[in-house]
């Protein structure tokens, strides 16, 4: 009691001396003009020059940070004494923050520090990124006043989600390397959006940001119009990839009477439209996956069509299986062309479903060498493959969902189909092994504590964005919050969204576990699913627990692959040479994506996909398998068989087929190979 | 019972041999050829100390991918220098598969058994080059040309169900655009024929090594007067 009266009677004298000195200071434009015959301004942030105050200071720590007016006042004056000593005329508010956080390291005051930080970067880092930069995160984004834009934002809102949104823990894993939190620079925003183009064709086009609302589309053209804007809008408001359900499918009732050139031409605008798109905000083209069905797959078949102006046509979508097939067609061909130079379409990506059904289909055996042709010639085509009666929805080059019971209920409606993932983060599979020493128990133990640490990033960051939705239309995410009348949920339906969680190098693991690649070994392959499948049942255990869906998926970003043997050759360089790939003295050097086999070892294409595809049923957020043709352009139909014995043999999820291109920037032409 | 054919190597599962086919192409070592351009110089030799690769191996391979693969082809080197070889392609289409082999007509008794006891499904027959320029082509200095006139014949009148190809690979230099009318009329009326695009990589004659090929262009006006002698052009050429 003594102690804390003798505190306060400390407290009360100490105030008065502030108030003192205060008093003294708070005249400082007659003091300083003897310094320096002019008064001392302050270049804020905000675009302004504000007369010297130091009970502005003392003010923005006590409402920024929490700490006592007492405490604050103190450190203003501090800092005041600081600037006076010097002989500067102008003093930022930058500068006045830097000194203000020193004394609150002086004192301490580590959490008011971090509150009372500036975000942003020095000076010559912005140099560097306005003037040479690309964007190292993003392959897909090219250099430019827009792309810098985003670089420097994002720089901003990373150093935010770190410091701020995720605990210690979680930030400093990232930090180190043992995971990696994707799309920091985009903490406000869910991971990826699926949904139909249903939607649009019933509400039209309604973006709350937008000052002119579209009714439902009439025509084709201003349909493909919608999806467009609409993807651009959805772009805006998630960080990853936006995709579309059964495009060709619902496009269809707008498609009556059209000839084969005009359909043609709409895919070409489609198309067009969207790989086209990198010319607007953020420099970034959208990353959009459509999806394409040659039949019309069971859970659309019996589903009213609507039709022009949003009204229903009176016929089903299984009346319209001509229209449907013509325009995947024409889609196709306009891939098959690739750019006005040649070059293959980046965006958006086709995903083609092959089914049962696909196979009694009439006509599939045309379509399927078409598809296959695009593949050899371009390799813009996905084939995703829904054996037995499973239905997926995919986006993004990997991601896909498996509808489930309640989403084949909603495929009554399909306007009512909306998917996302709210985040993504991948592990580093080779350190767990770095750091087990050989040991299974080790391993398996490590595993699990960092798959729940990555659990608790999750949660973290759905916080979050749940904070940023309640705010309904006054937030952020408005967009994302509209709720129609018609409609039981907001347009992210955050009771269906899930968590994704990625790996990288699970090859690499096994090596060093066990000295052998995958590839290398009935043991080391049968080592590798038994990790994957650890990581799926801990994946399900996790959902019960938080009432969350956790889902393993193959990391999308080589980026990532880089990033983690960068950091492994850091941290444990003599483990991480042993089996890290590419070539260390060029810095090029990456972990060999997710659960697939050593690019380079000279796997055949069978057994590629037959080794691989064992993993696949594991991974259900989507896995794929890349078949690398180099120069080669096989036969269509070589390739159609081929997939054929893919979709009857195998339990492989996805597959591209790869071939090489070199684009001249300066002829602008395209070649076949890899040219130096 | 066939360790003494000797398998150079195996490509389990190739799509480009025979359009709409998986195929395994099965390498054999020695040749009865020397051609300047060839790019598998190391399978020339028959002498060539090489590791065999393991019959057992090759049928290991096989088996474990009989869904998969639909023919298995026989190449080389020149696959008819070994007498075995009908036998072990009876073996092959015994375990279900279909085969083929490719051959540059100089065994044209051994190509007519296979196609008469019906062995093979596929037949791709090289065609270097004009009568005249053969020798120089194939870099012999004596090869009685009579065989491979019967091999075309042979694979031109081959059963229906047979799949013929006849192949030539351009260098320019060996080969000009004024050739292919006399390699046409050599193979008239043949169900499909290719023209193969020269790669000046890995040539047996290391001088080859420093020839342009052909532009697209060429090939395909060469490919256009072919096409006046035969069904169909296979342009299997990407410059």
């Amino acid at each position: 009691m003594a102690v804390k009266e003798k505190l306060k009677a400390e407290n009360k004298t100490q105030a008065k001396t502030n108030e003192n000195q205060q008093k003294q200071l708070d005249f400082p434009k007659e003091f300083i003009s003897d310094v320096t015959d002019t008064a001392l301004f302050v270049k804020t942030s905000s675009d302004d020059i504000e007369d010297w105050n130091t009970k502005a200071i003392a003010k923005s720590l006590v409402k920024e940070t929490g700490i006592s007016g007492r405490v604050a006042d103190q450190i203003a004056q501090q800092v005041e004494e600081k600037i006076l000593k010097g002989s500067l005329k102008n003093i930022t508010s930058k500068l006045i923050r830097e000194l203000a956080n020193a004394e609150l390291i002086d004192r301490g005051l580590e959490e008011a520090r971090k509150r009372y930080t500036r975000l942003g970067f020095p000076v010559y880092d912005v140099k560097q990124i306005i003037e040479n930069q690309t964007n190292k995160d993003n392959a897909n984004v090219p250099h430019g006043p827009e792309a810098t834009n985003l670089t420097l934002a994002e720089g901003i809102k990373k150093e935010y989600a770190l410091g701020r949104i995720f605990s210690q823990d979680v930030g400093d894993a990232h930090l180190k390397g043992d995971i990696h939190l994707h799309d920091l620079g985009m903490i406000d925003r869910p991971y990826c959006s699926g949904q139909s183009l249903e939607y649009v064709k019933k509400f039209g086009l309604d973006l709350t940001t937008s000052l002119a609302q579209a009714k439902p589309a009439k025509h084709a053209e201003v349909l493909i119009g919608h999806l467009v804007k609409f993807s651009a809008a959805l772009q805006c408001h998630f960080a990853g990839a936006i995709g579309w359900d059964a495009i060709n499918i619902f496009l269809a009732p707008y498609l009556i009477g059209k000839k084969s050139s005009e359909l043609k031409q709409l895919a070409q605008v489609l198309i067009y439209e969207f790989s086209q798109q990198s010319v607007a905000r953020g420099g970034q083209a959208i990353f959009s996956d459509i999806n394409l069905y040659w039949e019309i797959p069971k859970h659309f078949r019996e589903v009213r069509a609507i039709g022009p102006g949003g009204k229903y046509t009176g016929k089903k979508y299984k009346h319209y299986e001509k229209e449907s097939q013509a325009f995947a067609r024409a889609m196709f061909e306009v891939y098959l062309e690739g750019d006005a130079s040649g070059r293959p379409f980046f965006f958006p990506k086709p995903l083609m479903h092959i089914t049962e059904d696909f196979f009694k289909t009439k006509g599939h055996e045309g379509f399927l060498n078409l598809i296959s042709k695009v593949a050899s010639r371009k390799g813009n085509t996905y084939f995703v493959f829904d054996r037995r009666n499973e239905a997926k929805i995919s986006e993004c080059c990997r991601l896909s969902f498996k509808l489930e019971k309640s989403d084949i209920e909603d495929a009554k409606a399909p306007w009512k189909m909306r998917y996302s993932a709210l985040q993504n983060i991948s592990l580093n599979l080779p350190r767990l092994a770095f750091q087990s020493g050989g040991s299974d128990e080790i391993l398996f133990a490590n595993l699990s504590n960092k798959m729940e640490l990555m659990a608790k990033a999750h949660r973290e960051k759905r916080v979050f964005i749940e904070s940023l939705l309640a705010k309904k239309n006054n937030g952020p995410l408005g967009l994302l919050a509209i709720k129609k009348s018609e409609d039981e949920h907001t347009y992210l339906r955050l009771h269906r969204v899930t968590h994704l969680i990625g790996l990288v190098g699970l090859n690499e693991m096994v090596q060093a576990h066990t000295g052998e690649e995958l590839h290398e070994s009935r043991q080391a392959l049968k080592f590798g699913l038994k990790v994957i499948a650890a990581m799926k049942l801990q994946c399900e255990k996790m959902s019960q627990r938080y009432g969350m869906r956790f889902v393993l998926e193959q990391t999308p970003a080589e980026t990532t692959a880089y990033r983690f043997a960068k950091l492994d050759l850091k941290w444990y360089p003599r483990e991480t040479k042993e089996v890290v790939r590419g070539v260390i003295d060029k810095d090029e050097i990456y972990y060999t994506n997710s659960t697939q086999l050593n690019i380079s070892a000279p796997i055949d294409p069978i057994e590629r996909v037959r080794l691989e595809g064992l993993f696949h049923p594991l991974i259900d957020a989507g896995a794929i398998t890349h078949i690398w043709l180099g120069e080669t352009s096989p036969p269509e139909k070589s390739i159609a068989n081929l997939v054929k014995k893919y979709f009857q043999l195998t339990e492989v999820a996805q597959v591209a087929f790869s071939p090489e291109f070199t684009h001249c920037n300066e002829c602008g032409k395209t070649k076949k190979g890899a040219f130096i | 019972m066939f360790e003494s054919v000797k398998i150079a190597g195996v490509e389990p599962a190739s799509m480009l041999e025979r359009p709409g086919f998986i195929s395994s192409i099965v390498f054999l070592q020695g040749c009865n050829f020397r051609c300047p351009f060839c790019h598998n110089p190391e399978l020339i030799s028959s002498k060539e100390k090489i590791t065999p690769f393991p019959y057992k191996e090759f049928l290991n391979i096989l088996n474990n991918k009989k869904h998969w693969v639909d023919s298995v082809i026989f190449t080389g080197g020149e696959p008819s220098l070994y007498p075995e070889l009908p036998a072990l392609i009876a073996k092959i289409k015994e375990m279900g598969f279909e085969t083929g082999i490719h051959t540059n007509g100089t065994n044209p008794a051994m190509l007519k058994s296979l196609l008469k006891n019906n062995l093979i499904d596929y037949v791709a027959l090289d065609v270097k080059n004009t009568p005249a320029k053969y020798l120089k082509t194939i870099g012999r200095k004596t090869q009685n040309l009579d065989p491979i006139f019967k091999s075309i014949e042979l694979t031109l009148k081959a059963p229906q169900n047979v799949d013929t190809i006849f192949r030539t690979t351009i260098v320019p230099g060996l080969i000009e655009p004024g050739d292919i009318r006399k390699i046409g009329q050599l193979i008239k009326g043949a169900k499909k024929a290719s023209l193969q695009q020269f790669r000046p990589i890995k040539c047996f004659n290391q001088e080859y090594e420093k020839i342009t090929p052909y532009d697209s262009q060429t090939l395909n006006k060469m490919a256009d007067i072919l096409k006046n002698y035969v069904k169909e052009v296979e342009r299997e050429f990407t410059v």
